[in-house]
């Protein structure tokens, strides 16, 4: 069997996943997939490198994700408004979404658990929603947070404690936690 | 102080709720996306057929071409060393340091030896006799002069009047 067709095996049954996760960051079809593309050929340029198959997928959407970032600061460098516009669009898009996570939950209470959380997040200020939706959403980590907005990881840091600070405060008052 | 423990205790065990939460949140959401995100026609095949032409994307490098090659390679040194940018940068400093101890490392070592050369001063022993007189001869005629001349200052200042006797010590 030659090397791409191995290479193909293991990597491409994660294809729509990592496709998935390039088209919620990038929200374009043609760029998604113009990614995914730089993605393939950066996994197969360390194939004799990549983990273990168990290990793979979080290795594959780590890569994928911080390609993503690459992109969005290229294209927030061109024009800086998009920033804005982007991040307000993308959390307008996750909440409108979030807010019927019903089809694919059965269990009623569990559901208006979930939705009540949205809720509670949505009253939080923007930017503390933004950092806390990538941190605990989208999977970034502190760094990567920092390299997509652009500030410190310190000032990530700062923002995530009173998010989750205040969100904790809101969830008891309510009875949610 | 028991309390602080207590009240430490209880948040400990608010964020763990929540955080058991935000992570329901995050699988609901997970399941969403990938049930709503539909790869697009014909893209999983082009990215199986990219993943293919990999191997035939990955060109190998030019090394040596005898042909076409007249006096300097194609490709640059480096390139065809495949050196990433800082590597290359590393390289040309190590390179220009070999350059530089080597330099100064034969500066001195091929430098000429200074020469020796034993002459000897005479060929007889009769022309070193006169050699030797000679020498003393003009020695003893400079010690001379130079007696004299200490002698004629000594002269000039027993000439001169004595002041002492005008110097009073009190």
């Amino acid at each position: 069997m030659s090397e791409s067709k191995r290479f193909s095996q293991r990597v491409m049954p994660h294809s729509r996943r990592l496709y998935a996760v390039a088209f919620r960051f990038l929200e374009r079809q043609d760029e998604a997939e113009d990614l995914l593309q730089d993605v393939l050929l950066k996994l197969w340029q360390m194939r004799e490198k990549l983990p273990p198959d168990d290990q793979l997928l979080p290795f594959m959407l780590t890569v994928t994700r911080n390609l993503c970032i690459d992109r969005l600061r290229a294209r927030w460098r061109e024009a800086p408004e998009l920033l804005e516009t982007s991040a307000l669009r993308s959390e307008a898009t996750w909440l409108r979404k979030m807010e019927e996570p019903a089809i694919y939950i059965e269990d009623v209470e569990h559901r208006d658990r979930l939705r009540h959380l949205l809720l509670l997040i949505k009253q939080l200020p923007s930017d503390q929603a933004r950092v806390l939706r990538l941190q605990a959403i989208d999977d970034l980590t502190t760094e990567q947070i920092s390299t997509l907005l652009n500030i410190t990881p310190e000032n990530v840091r700062q923002l995530l404690s009173r998010a989750r600070r205040k969100l904790r405060e809101m969830a008891q008052k309510q009875g949610l936690i | 102080m028991n309390k602080d423990i207590i009240e430490k205790d209880f948040l400990a065990e608010e964020d763990r709720k929540l955080d058991a939460l935000l992570a329901e949140l995050h699988d609901s959401f997970e399941t969403q996306m990938m049930e709503e995100t539909e790869m697009p026609d014909g893209m999983e095949q082009r990215l199986e057929k990219f993943v293919q032409n990999l191997e035939e994307l990955e060109t190998p490098e030019i090394i040596f071409e005898p042909k076409e090659q007249k006096g300097f390679a194609k490709t640059s040194f480096f390139r065809r060393l495949s050196l990433s940018p800082s590597a290359r940068r590393y390289a040309i400093a190590a390179c220009a340091s070999l350059v530089l101890v080597l330099g100064v490392g034969l500066h001195f070592l091929l430098q000429p030896e200074p020469e020796f050369v034993f002459k000897d001063t005479c060929k007889t022993p009769e022309e070193a006799e006169m050699q030797l007189a000679r020498a003393l001869t003009m020695l003893g005629t400079h010690t001379a002069q130079s007696l004299e001349c200490v002698q004629e200052q000594i002269d000039r200042v027993s000439a001169q009047p004595d002041y002492s006797r005008f110097i009073t010590f009190e």
